[in-house]
């Protein structure tokens, strides 16, 4: 009974330690931008250490809170290993990043991170399997990243490729047809040797890239001709394998990305008033686009059916309130695919609804650095390539969080960096990547010139 | 370059938006919608709380605890001490949860003050005790409305206008919620009493004479000259084929609006009826919440009204005596009331007044919200000032107090079902309302003679309170 109590208080005092800890690393994240736009180094390189130890904190807090609530032996032994390797990771990450990434932005590194800690946190409390095969996705995804400044200095001009981009892009998209198999009523898998992914998440890169080469070169209106209609088609493919997210994160990006290279409104709202009738149709055609808008509008008629998933994440994200139930102490179990999908509810049910916030508002801290860095390129193509990577992660992170609090219908869709997740994991570091190579690319360039 | 730049700024501030609409409506949920959503009976955090915390006591506004958890050997069991007083409104847990038990389940199953509670269980090992929830009802109120009805079937409702706060709701046959489990079958196979449904807000009854406030009021809206209006009633007339009587064909000679409403006469109202037209009627029974959803936390019944501007003058004459499709709930018909005594504000009613920790502080402390205006103050002074004639000397003499002003209206009923239905709703003292009620019996007969009393008595009770 005593032990009982003293667990019990120490959870419930964590929730307080938890939110101190998300509101002192976003505030540092957001004056470490302030300080850097004064040219405040010292400042700067102060709040990103501050950021640093409170990724470690949490960390530590974290898988303490979980081993305090093991069973047995052998449970406390799984948690206190994955803590520790975790705990190496996360340092190695700081570390090597810092070392192959020369004059990177820290701050985007620790957004990076610290989501990434919170994934293996909520992971290893919801499913610990899926926490330890997280964890390689992590270092695989880390391990790759640490090539793309290597494969950039081989390969200088990337913009000459705009033909290998599209073709393989296609090439990717159409094998699930080949290779496919359905997942949660979508066609969008493959599998190769024992070893599935999702091509669509790997495609994204070869979309941007490929529209930043074509859309780089914009005079008149037939340059738009071409890349209009080859996003089209691959929107298309996403819609025909019931990938609605994807679908919805392909238009998005090339909507936005023509924006920017247009600078045209009539483009931007064209496309937009364009797609919703376009949706139009597809509700009419689909009865899955009908079932998920229907569900959005009222969960609660079919709330032992098709509401099931969205109800029950209302459940987890509204029961507690805003200090949550504590980590060990909600009942997220409960609700259908919450270690992909639905992983934004059990934070918010585990760590509070004021921890939820915060999670908003590190991406938005990754966006506004995304958008920073293609603010300072002087090449378009860089420019866009930037601004195509970042509003990957912004549209991906507001369809998900949007969905699962049932502000706009649910596309399945992961929330980066956290959900479990191969493809979409790698894919997320991969973004962070290049943006960072970018800004690197840029710091190198202006530090040699002087 | 620079263009590009711009526009890339740009997309920023779209995506802040959109974050920020993120975090918005997250906000917005929790404030104002998770209350609702998490109590339904699919979310498994319920049950699970239930296992490791004492339910919390249902209270009435008075501290007399209504229900409560008590510790039988091994078990734990939930009791009524006020037994049958308020089996419809407290509800129950044993058979799924209805009432108070129901709608409040989360807070009742709420622990504040964790952390001190945690300390305390070190060492007595008790378990985690649950939010008391306290009412707006009086105890005592309630068993003297539940005696007046007397083993009758019918419905009592009694509220304050001025916050919207209901004092007692009682409804006839009831049952023993002490003794749900052995009679449970009986209970549910009762379907010609059904005395789990809570008549005064679930039963739909027609209104009969007391929907002629209503009419009235449609009238007093429409036509600024209603003054100039009279009619010479001869007990009975045929209007488009429908032949309306008075009650017992009496004749009331010649009546204006005003002593049509006291004497209750129906070929007035009829006449009126047709003046006003069916839009007009339609139009106010809508924005007096008939076929809407009222403001009310509890299980009820939606009133119905089916006039419309295409509607015949037959059915039009029925249904401005309260007679025809119309059908309406006591609670309804108190809150119309309640309105009308209130200057033609309608206060939301509501039960539960706040919620009380295990250390005795308050929270959730409900403020009386005023829903809408349903009658312009003139209109609503000068029903009041009918009702008062009503019971000064009309059809509703058996509601009168000496010393102080009641104002009410009478109804009875024709229904389906044999016997008239007896109906009363007033409210006292007519200047000042302390309280609202309304009262119908089953088949009772004559309103003024059966129910009209029964307010009296309720209204006594109140004021000398």
């Amino acid at each position: 009974m005593l032990k009982e109590s003293i667990v019990e208080i120490c959870i419930l005092i964590s929730r307080y330690v938890f939110l101190f800890i998300i509101f002192m690393f976003v505030w540092s994240g957001y004056k470490a931008v302030l300080f850097e736009r004064r040219k405040d180094i010292e400042a700067y390189t102060h709040k990103v250490f501050m950021q640093r130890g409170f990724i470690i904190l949490l960390h530590i807090l974290g898988f303490i809170i979980l081993m305090l609530n093991s069973k047995d032996m052998a449970e406390l032994q799984q948690i206190a290993k994955l803590g520790s390797v975790g705990l190496i990771f996360i340092v190695g990450c700081m570390i090597l990043t810092f070392l192959v990434y020369k004059k990177s932005d820290p701050v985007l590194w620790n957004s990076m991170i610290f989501l990434m800690d919170i994934g293996l946190i909520i992971l290893q409390r919801l499913e610990p399997e899926t926490a330890q095969s997280q964890i390689i996705r992590y270092i695989l995804g880390m391990i790759v990243m640490l090539f793309i400044p290597l494969i950039f200095k081989i390969i200088p001009r990337f913009e000459k490729f705009e033909i290998v981009y599209l073709v393989s892009g296609w090439v990717l998209l159409l094998s699930p047809f080949l290779f496919g198999k359905e997942q949660f009523g979508a066609r969008n898998w493959i599998n190769i040797g024992g070893f599935s992914f999702q091509p669509s998440e790997i495609v994204k890169f070869l979309f941007i890239f490929y529209l930043a080469c074509s859309l780089r070169k914009y005079h008149s209106i037939k340059d738009i001709v071409l890349p209009s209609v080859m996003s089209g088609g691959y929107i298309l493919v996403l819609v025909l394998q019931r990938d609605l997210g994807g679908a919805l994160i392909y238009f998005l990006t090339f909507l936005i990305l023509l924006y920017l290279s247009t600078s045209s409104y009539l483009f931007f709202f064209g496309g937009l008033g364009g797609a919703s009738v376009a949706s139009m149709i597809a509700y009419k055609l689909f009865s899955h686009v009908r079932v998920r808008v229907e569900v959005w509008l009222n969960p609660w008629k079919e709330i032992d059916t098709k509401g099931y998933q969205i109800t029950q994440s209302l459940f987890g994200i509204g029961t507690w309130g805003w200090m949550g139930s504590g980590l060990t102490r909600g009942y997220s179990k409960h609700i259908p695919v919450v270690t992909t999908d639905f992983i934004f509810s059990a934070i918010c049910e585990e760590f509070g609804n004021l921890f939820g916030i915060g999670i908003i508002l590190i991406f938005l801290l990754i966006v506004l650095r995304g958008i920073m860095i293609a603010l300072r390129c002087n090449r378009v193509f860089y420019s866009l390539l930037a601004a195509g990577a970042t509003n990957l992660i912004a549209i991906q992170t507001f369809l998900i969080i949007g969905g699962v609090i049932k502000f706009i219908p649910l596309t399945g869709v992961t929330l980066p960096f956290i959900s479990y997740g191969g493809s979409s994991v790698v894919a997320s570091i991969l973004i962070i990547g290049i943006l960072q190579w970018i800004q690197s690319f840029y710091e190198m360039k202006e530090e040699a010139e002087g | 370059m620079n263009q590009l730049r711009k526009d890339i700024k740009k997309i920023f501030w779209l995506y802040a938006a959109m974050f920020l609409s993120l975090i918005i409506y997250l906000i917005k949920f929790l404030v104002f919608d998770s209350p609702s959503v998490i109590i339904n009976a699919y979310n498994p955090r319920l049950g699970a709380l239930e296992k490791n915390i004492v339910r919390g006591e249902i209270r009435d506004s008075k501290g007399i605890v209504l229900a409560r958890t008590k510790k039988n050997g091994d078990t734990w069991i939930r009791e009524y001490p006020k037994g049958r007083d308020f089996a419809h409104v407290v509800g129950f847990v044993q058979k799924g949860k209805t009432g108070i038990e129901a709608y409040s389940n989360f807070k009742l199953l709420e622990v504040s003050n964790k952390m001190m509670q945690t300390v305390d269980r070190m060492f007595s090992g008790d378990n985690f005790q649950g939010n008391h929830v306290i009412l707006t009802m009086d105890a005592e109120l309630q068993h003297t409305a539940r005696e007046l009805l007397n083993g009758r079937k019918g419905a009592i409702v009694v509220m304050e206008p001025s916050t919207g706060k209901i004092l007692a709701m009682v409804s006839y046959p009831d049952f023993d919620p002490n003794q749900l489990n052995q009679n449970w079958e009986q209970l549910n196979k009762d379907e010609e009493n059904s005395p789990l449904i809570n008549r005064a807000a679930q039963g739909l009854y027609p209104p009969g004479s007391i929907f002629k406030m209503i009419t009235s009021a449609a009238v007093l809206e429409k036509n600024e000259d209603w003054k100039d209006f009279h009619y010479n009633c001869t007990g009975e007339e045929i209007f488009d084929e429908n032949l309306i009587r008075c009650f017992n064909s009496k004749a009331h000679g010649e009546v204006d609006l005003e002593s049509a409403f006291y004497l209750s006469c129906n070929t007035g109202f009829a006449t009126l009826g047709i003046d006003v037209g069916g839009e007009q009627l339609g139009r106010i029974s809508e924005r007096l919440l008939f076929n809407r959803n009222l403001p009310y936390e509890l299980e009820y019944s939606k009133s119905q009204f089916r006039i419309t501007k295409d509607s015949k003058d037959r059915e039009i004459v029925e249904t401005a005596i309260g007679q025809g499709k119309t059908l309406v709930s006591p609670l309804h018909m108190a809150m119309i009331t309640s309105a009308i005594a209130n200057g033609g504000i309608l206060m939301q009613p509501y039960i539960i007044d706040h919620v009380e920790t295990n250390y005795g502080s308050i929270k959730d402390k409900k403020i009386p919200q005023s829903y809408g205006i349903l009658f312009e103050p003139e209109i609503a002074s000068q029903l009041s000032k009918m009702m008062t004639d009503v019971v000064n000397k009309g059809t509703g003499t058996q509601a009168k107090i000496s010393n102080v002003s009641v104002s009410g209206k009478t109804g009875t009923a024709q229904n389906a079902s044999g016997k008239d239905h007896a109906w009363f709703v007033g409210f006292a003292p007519t200047e000042k309302p302390k309280a609202v009620v309304a009262v119908i019996i089953e088949n009772g007969g004559s309103g003024g003679q059966v129910a009209g009393p029964i307010a009296r008595q309720l209204f006594q009770k109140v004021l000398n309170q």
